[in-house]
């Protein structure tokens, strides 16, 4: 039971105890709290368990099975198989796994390739410049053939550490949900992009990227959301051809294909040439017929 | 280079390739393993292969975010702070994941003392505490005053450490040998041994 024992520890402190790197007076105090009050000594405990250096058969196998999930997010080759049983066996062998260095080679690839991007919006550009991951049309991306994977199985790219990239390059939330979008990771890209929707004059762009996040999240009860915010863009700017294109494939999704047809025509009006424009009479002749 | 020195280069150079490729090398499998071990002692699920390397990530984010804030806050200047630093990021970040989910209930850092207690001390069968029978001990501690354990151990200037080590023992699970290990409580796994003995003869007087 805990009893009367001041303030709480900070983590920082249990580790620095742990470590017995603490001024002699703040680690008998601390030890004074730890002796009173369970919450910390349970806390205190959880670190030593998650610091502890062996590693059990069973967490062996996971790691290993986490490495090659990570490889195959990143695009790296899988690490040489090997024995898990010490701490020093794990670095290494999940050193090797670093293809990690993908992921900082990504950032180069970013960094080098063609002109450096100086702001998140440019990495998010390129991104979409190299492979389109859903049917449907994120504010400023060029046509590309859709590509049936996830986006974070491109090789040479490693979302991972460009996610750090565009965090140090100050990505703001649009930014940021439109990063996580096109890799198809809905769970991190619809908080970020609510929060920009809800933002002061946030832009038809914003209110399409949300749509396409509702649109290709594969949760049906956030349908409906999609066909409103390609709404919302169209009222922002009219001439959003993407929002216009979203549109068209929200109603084919819905089965009003009489909308469809009119939203296509729609579309071709705003965008009569790109290859966009192609796509959209090939799916209006498809619903016609 | 030494561990702490990486650390705080990384936080001054967060675009140098080399610099990063070598952290890497050195610390992902450490943070693949307290992602994994928080995911399981905070009970959030079984299967963690799918999200062990997407937390990696937001452990990589948060160490990056802010022009590197957190990195350059590192103040450690052994193997272990670096350890220790990594490990409270990684549970920091399946903490915000735990939220996320909708599935911290308590909103602390806490481990269930069911877990402690039972899951620890029923599946191990420790050499180090033969007298006693465990979890009459445990049950015991739950209510002893530990400041009189505190007052009448004759080694006066490590009492409190002494009082916790038998707390960590008895009620958290831990072996003498794993106390040990941590430096801060500068013991071997004999001085432990020696302290459990004489507090347990103490409680059982």
């Amino acid at each position: 039971m805990s009893r009367h024992h001041g303030q709480c520890l900070a983590d920082e402190t249990l580790t620095e105890y742990l470590e017995g790197s603490l001024d002699p007076a703040i680690k008998a105090a601390s030890e004074v709290h730890l002796i009173g009050c369970d919450e910390c000594r349970n806390r205190l405990a959880f670190f030593m368990r998650v610091l502890r250096e062996d590693v059990s058969s069973e967490e062996a196998a996971v790691l290993e099975a986490v490495a090659a999930q990570w490889h195959q997010k990143t695009g790296e080759k899988a690490a040489p198989k090997g024995g898990w049983r010490s701490p020093r066996s794990i670095v290494a062998i999940v050193a090797v796994a670093a293809g990690l260095v993908i992921g900082l080679t990504s950032i180069w690839i970013v960094r080098e390739r063609l002109v450096e991007p100086k702001t998140a919006g440019e990495v998010v550009q390129l991104l979409l410049g190299q492979s389109r991951p859903f049917e449907s049309r994120m504010s400023g991306q060029p046509h590309r053939p859709i590509v049936r994977t996830r986006g974070s199985d491109d090789a040479g790219v490693s979302y991972p550490l460009l996610a750090g990239e565009m965090t140090r390059l100050s990505a703001n939330s649009h930014e940021m949900g439109r990063f996580y979008l096109l890799q198809k990771d809905f769970r991190r890209a619809l908080p970020y992009l609510e929060i920009a929707e809800r933002e002061v004059g946030a832009s038809a762009a914003v209110h399409n990227d949300l749509g396409v996040a509702y649109f290709e999240d594969g949760d049906g009860s956030l349908l409906a959301k999609a066909g409103e915010e390609f709404q919302h863009a169209l009222q922002h700017d009219q001439a959003f051809a993407a929002a216009a294109f979203n549109l068209a494939l929200f109603y084919e999704r819905t089965n009003a294909i009489a909308q469809a047809q009119s939203q296509w025509k729609r579309f071709l009006e705003l965008d009569s040439k790109s290859e966009w424009a192609t796509e959209a009479r090939g799916r209006l002749q498809g619903l016609n017929h | 280079m030494s561990a702490p020195d990486l650390v705080r280069e990384c936080g001054e150079k967060l675009t140098d390739r080399d610099l990063w490729r070598h952290f890497q090398e050195r610390f992902q499998g450490l943070i693949f393993m307290y992602v994994m071990r928080t995911l399981h002692l905070r009970h959030i699920q079984d299967d963690v292969t799918d999200v062990v390397p997407d937390l990696t990530q937001d452990v990589y984010v948060r160490l990056v975010q802010h022009d590197g804030r957190v990195l350059r806050s590192f103040k450690g200047t052994t193997e272990f702070s670096v350890r220790a630093f990594l490990a409270r990021i990684s549970a920091s970040v399946v903490q915000d994941y735990q939220r996320h989910i909708g599935s911290d209930k308590r909103g602390a850092q806490v481990i269930p003392i069911d877990y402690a207690t039972a899951g620890e001390l029923n599946r191990r069968k420790p050499v180090d505490r033969p007298e006693v029978d465990s979890d009459q001990l445990s049950s015991i501690l739950s209510w002893i005053d530990m400041e009189r354990v505190v007052e009448g151990d004759s080694d006066r200037k490590n009492a409190r450490r002494n009082a916790l080590i038998f707390q960590l023992h008895y009620i958290n699970g831990f072996e003498a040998a794993e106390i040990a290990r941590f430096p801060g409580f500068d013991l071997s796994k004999s001085g432990v041994q020696a302290i459990l003995a004489r507090l347990r003869k103490r409680i059982q007087e």
